[in-house]
């Protein structure tokens, strides 16, 4: 890369994000927009493209889209409209998409996400979001050696992302990936999954020149990659996009702008065409289609009720709780998690009894939820949210444990159980299972003394100052209590007979 | 002596049903009877519908007892008709191959909108009308079935595109039909048959069913015996489809019934010098002038409101919406695929091969001009320019009826063509539309009613151009010179031989 300094170039790269739509139904067209269906079994004459069927839009896809748009920091535009995309491809029942080129639903936006450990921001520029209908997919054919099609998916509601080149490198491009996928997931309006297809990626990558030095060879290779459809896809052939071009900088190929495709299984990226073979899309306005007008008023409602988007959100458990950066970021990478989490900390600030304050209150129930909770959620998938262990009973369950009525142990045992059976009731679990803490001051010395009794050398030596061995005793006191005996008593009444 | 259903209207078929002679029911099964006899000297039917599914979903179409099926609910306004239907509007279960090679053999799986009003309307389907590929052509000589001859002069074209509907409504074998007009596609077979040709304002009636050709252009028309006729039918399919996005919710007027209310504001819009009408057209149109200023009282000239380059203006941006409306027809999902295709070629190939097949000449070149006018570094001198030239029209029209109600203008230059006479120049045959293609590009009602004959005994007519959503207007005023030509009570005429 310091050749690269020295030739005054930089990497630059834009991403070109394509992201499904929740609604019911499909873009132009009364059938169910289905991810998971048997073959060709959500189509119809419109979505297959048969003569004489009319596309209609859908308007329940603005709102998904609109509240998208303005969580980018997009100016909605009150007047959009749809154009014909030409290509001849068998996915593609008209062999042309409806798509927004010139008129855009959104202009403009900036989604800035945090560097690494809370260092700068990756500030990264939306040129513009649109909405275009999805194609179909090829599918293994009922004739050996011949490709079927797949309609289910065409038509499908999609909105694309274009952004200015303002990321630097594979793993830029990875964070500000997930972080727009969990900004989507987050408002509902896609459900985030790679593996379905839900959300696909596509990269711009090319050199530019440092500011203030203008003019290098080199500035103008770009590439275009297309199929980066996991976040490990996009890092890894971002990269090694990079490393291929950076090689041919100075050399008369650099001025090639080429199409190219990420082969995951080779790690490498193949050509597809040269920009001089690319297709003419042949755009024109779609005329089937009016214009999609929006009132100002019914956008600044849709901005008014925007939730507070996941940064917000880590940033104030940051600031107001004191939870570390990484452990926010955990917290709230799945938007499921992030509202489990604030449950939980919310009931538990409730609680009766000693949890503290909210902060407090907030630091125990992350502890808790990244630790017991998240390892064993995600064993059984994220799905099925809500988590399998109610909110309320882990708020009532570490209610108990700040309130020292139980052990860390104990609570452990009390989750167990929870698992089991999510209806039962802590307090009453703590109960028929034993779990409650000793606090009878009498059992307990009756338990020193039988220790003290029995370890008469590390009693006098404890006597005479050497105090590590409190917990030796301490310990073997519990062990007497089946762990059920309250430390702090314990080392109260075993510092008092040792003393007397 | 000439049937009585091959002449009446279908109003005065209703009369003379309550007259007690026949029904509508029994005129439409002696008119499919006859279509199935005399069908093949016109080609205007390219596919008929067997009786036995006329009796099964024409609701009290006669059975072989004689005896009508009962109809659920009150009979409809055109209870007992039955029409043809362009061969590119959507009849579910029926063949809508457009005219072409390409699409023999595909059924339909769904009504058209305008099918779906009409058996509302208690109406029935005769069957499929022959037409130029696509609606390409303005002679019904571009299709798969061969030209389609002309009933007053089998020598003749019918005229194009929608040339098997109006040789079926001529020669008595249809009640009307259902056609479509993109650049005249209704009006010039009505002018070449001697009937009434009616194309609503962009919007009015629903085209979903309808194959698309160029869909900011495309309306689907009606042919019909009479005007009253064509208003009656109009009113059953007219109006806001919720699947056809570009239907107006404007409502739909009434036809108004006997005298007009007021005076009529009437515009002649002359033919240029580069439009010269042949010299029967020109004695004809003069002659219907007199008369359409008996009917409307003083008219005024208005000018420049046609020009020429309309023609070319409406050539590029019919064939560019065509070049992508016909993108679909690949053979991978319906249609013929044909045999060269199977067998382990790639996609691109299989397309190349069936639509290389597929498509006849006249599709192929306007695919071509199509694809070309929106190719970069072509399009902004070509169809940024014809966009341009067509909002210009559009204003011009506006501003011209802010003078006038009405326009009146000739439908054509001359009458029906002989077959094959311009098929050898393009520019010729697009010519043939110079005086329809200006209401199709700003989108105005329009309705072609007969008026004379030429020096070869074929038919000649009268344009009324109406200003957007009119079309109540322009029927009754389009009836009122009707009753003054009496063109239906002509001996020669191929009704009443």
């Amino acid at each position: 890369m310091e050749s690269l300094k020295a030739g005054g170039l930089r990497p630059s790269v834009g991403l070109e994000i394509h992201a499904r739509l929740v609604t019911r139904r499909k873009l132009f067209c009364g059938c169910p927009s289905v991810a998971d269906a048997v073959d060709n079994s959500a189509i119809c004459p419109v979505c297959m493209g048969l003569p004489g069927t009319l596309p209609v839009f859908n308007e329940d896809v603005l709102e998904p889209a609109v509240r998208l748009g303005l969580a980018l920091g997009c100016a909605i535009q009150p007047v959009s409209r749809f154009d014909r995309k030409h290509y001849f491809y068998p996915d593609l029942p008209r062999n042309f998409q409806i798509t927004q080129l010139e008129r855009p639903l959104g202009l403009g936006g900036l989604f800035a996400i945090p560097r690494g450990d809370g260092g700068d921001e990756l500030r990264v520029r939306i040129r513009r979001i649109h909405l275009e209908e999805d194609a179909g997919r090829l599918a293994a054919g009922p004739v050996p050696g011949m490709v079927g099609v797949d309609l289910n998916r065409a038509g499908a509601p999609l909105v694309e992302i274009v952004t200015e080149p303002d990321l630097d490198d594979g793993a830029a491009a990875r964070a500000w990936v997930l972080r727009l996928r969990q900004l989507m997931v987050h408002l509902g309006v896609c459900d985030g999954a790679f593996e379905s297809g839900s959300l696909r990626c596509d990269a711009n990558v090319g050199f530019v020149a440092r500011e203030g030095r203008g003019g290098a060879v080199g500035a103008g290779a770009w590439t275009e990659l297309k199929n980066l459809n996991s976040p490990g896809a996009i890092q890894r052939a971002v990269d090694h996009e990079i490393a291929r071009l950076s090689r041919r900088i100075g050399s008369l190929d650099a001025m090639r702008r080429e199409t190219r495709a990420w082969d995951a299984a080779a790690a490498r990226t193949v050509l597809l065409r040269v920009k001089e073979g690319s297709p003419d899309y042949r755009y024109f306005r779609e005329p089937d289609l009016p214009d999609v007008v929006l009132q100002q008023a019914w956008i600044a409602d849709q901005a008014a009720r925007l939730p507070e988007s996941p940064l917000d959100r880590e940033r104030r458990w940051r600031e107001r709780w004191g939870l570390a950066a990484a452990d926010a970021a955990a917290l709230g990478r799945e938007p499921a998690v992030a509202d489990y989490f604030e449950a939980v900390a919310s009931a538990l600030a409730g609680e009766p009894g000693g949890v503290g304050s909210p902060a407090q209150a907030a630091r125990l129930a992350a502890r808790w939820v990244l630790t017991e909770i998240l390892a064993f959620w995600q064993g059984v998938g994220i799905d099925p949210d809500p988590c399998p262990v109610p909110a309320g009973k882990l708020a009532s369950l570490l209610g108990l444990l700040a309130a020292e009525r139980i052990s860390g142990k104990a609570a452990k045992g009390v989750l167990e159980a929870l698992r089991a059976d999510p209806e039962a009731d802590p307090p009453a679990l703590v109960r028929d299972l034993g779990l409650e803490m000793i606090v009878d001051p009498d059992r307990i010395r009756t338990w020193c003394r039988e220790v003290i009794a029995a370890h008469p050398a590390e009693a006098a030596s404890l006597a005479s100052g050497k105090t590590g061995l409190l917990e030796f005793l301490a310990g073997r006191v519990l062990a007497k209590s089946e762990g059920r005996a309250s430390p702090p008593l314990v080392k109260n009444i075993l510092r008092a007979l040792i003393s007397r | 002596m000439t049937a009585l259903w091959r002449n009446l209207t279908m109003g005065r078929m209703l009369a003379e049903s309550g007259r007690g002679g026949s029904t509508p029911h029994e005129a439409t099964g002696a008119m499919r009877e006859a279509a199935g006899r005399e069908n093949s000297r016109w080609g205007a039917y390219s596919w008929l519908a067997p009786k036995a599914e006329m009796q099964a979903r024409h609701a009290g179409f006669p059975g072989p007892d004689g005896a009508g099926l009962p109809g659920s609910g009150p009979p409809g306004p055109l209870a007992g008709f039955a029409c043809a239907v362009k061969a590119n509007l959507a009849v579910e279960g029926w063949p809508c191959d457009c005219g072409s090679r390409l699409l023999q053999g595909y059924l339909s799986p769904y009504d058209a909108t305008v099918v779906r009003r009409l058996r509302a309307a208690g109406c029935g389907f005769l069957g499929v009308a022959a037409m130029d590929e696509f609606g390409m052509g303005s002679s019904c000589e571009f299709s798969c079935h061969g030209p389609v001859r002309n009933p007053w002069r089998p020598d003749c074209t019918p005229g194009g595109s929608s040339g098997g509907g109006a040789a079926a409504v001529a020669a008595g074998l249809a009640w009307f039909a259902l056609g479509s007009d993109t650049g005249g596609s209704v009006r010039l077979p009505a002018h070449c048959c001697g009937v009434v040709g009616f194309k609503p304002t962009y919007g009015r009636i629903s085209r979903f069913g309808l194959t698309a050709y160029a869909s900011s252009l495309d309306t689907v028309g009606i042919l019909a015996r009479s005007v009253g006729d064509a208003a009656l039918v109009y009113q059953a399919i007219a109006g806001r489809d919720p699947h056809d996005a570009t239907t107006a919710v404007v409502p739909v007027a009434p036809c108004p019934d006997g005298p007009p209310d007021r005076q009529w504001r009437v515009g002649v819009v002359r033919p240029g010098p580069a439009q010269a009408l042949e010299p029967a057209a020109a004695a004809n149109f003069t002659q219907s002038l007199g008369i359409a200023g008996k009917v409307f009282g003083k008219m005024k000239d208005v000018d420049s409101l046609i020009d020429e380059v309309d023609v070319g203006v409406y050539t590029i941006l019919a064939f560019a919406e065509a070049a992508s409306n016909l993108a679909r027809f690949d053979g991978s999902l319906y249609g013929q695929r044909g045999r060269q295709a199977e067998g382990g070629r790639s996609f691109g190939r299989m397309v190349r091969a069936v639509r290389s097949a597929g498509f006849g000449p006249e599709v192929k070149r306007r695919i071509l001009l199509g694809t070309h006018v929106l190719s970069t570094g072509y399009r902004a001198r070509t169809y940024d320019r014809a966009q341009a030239a067509r909002r210009r029209l559009i204003a011009a029209f506006a501003e011209g009826f802010s003078r006038c109600d009405l326009l009146i203008l000739p439908t054509a230059s001359g009458g029906a063509f002989p077959l094959g006479s311009r098929l050898a120049d393009p520019a010729a045959m697009y010519a043939t539309d110079r005086f329809t293609v200006p209401a199709s590009l700003a989108g105005l009602p329009a309705v072609t009613i007969p008026t004379g004959l030429d020096d070869r005994g074929l038919p000649l007519s009268v344009q009324l151009v109406g200003p957007p959503w009119s079309e109540a207007t322009l029927l009754a005023a389009a009836q009122a010179l009707e009753a003054e030509f009496r063109f239906r009570e002509r001996k020669e005429a191929p009704w009443n031989r």
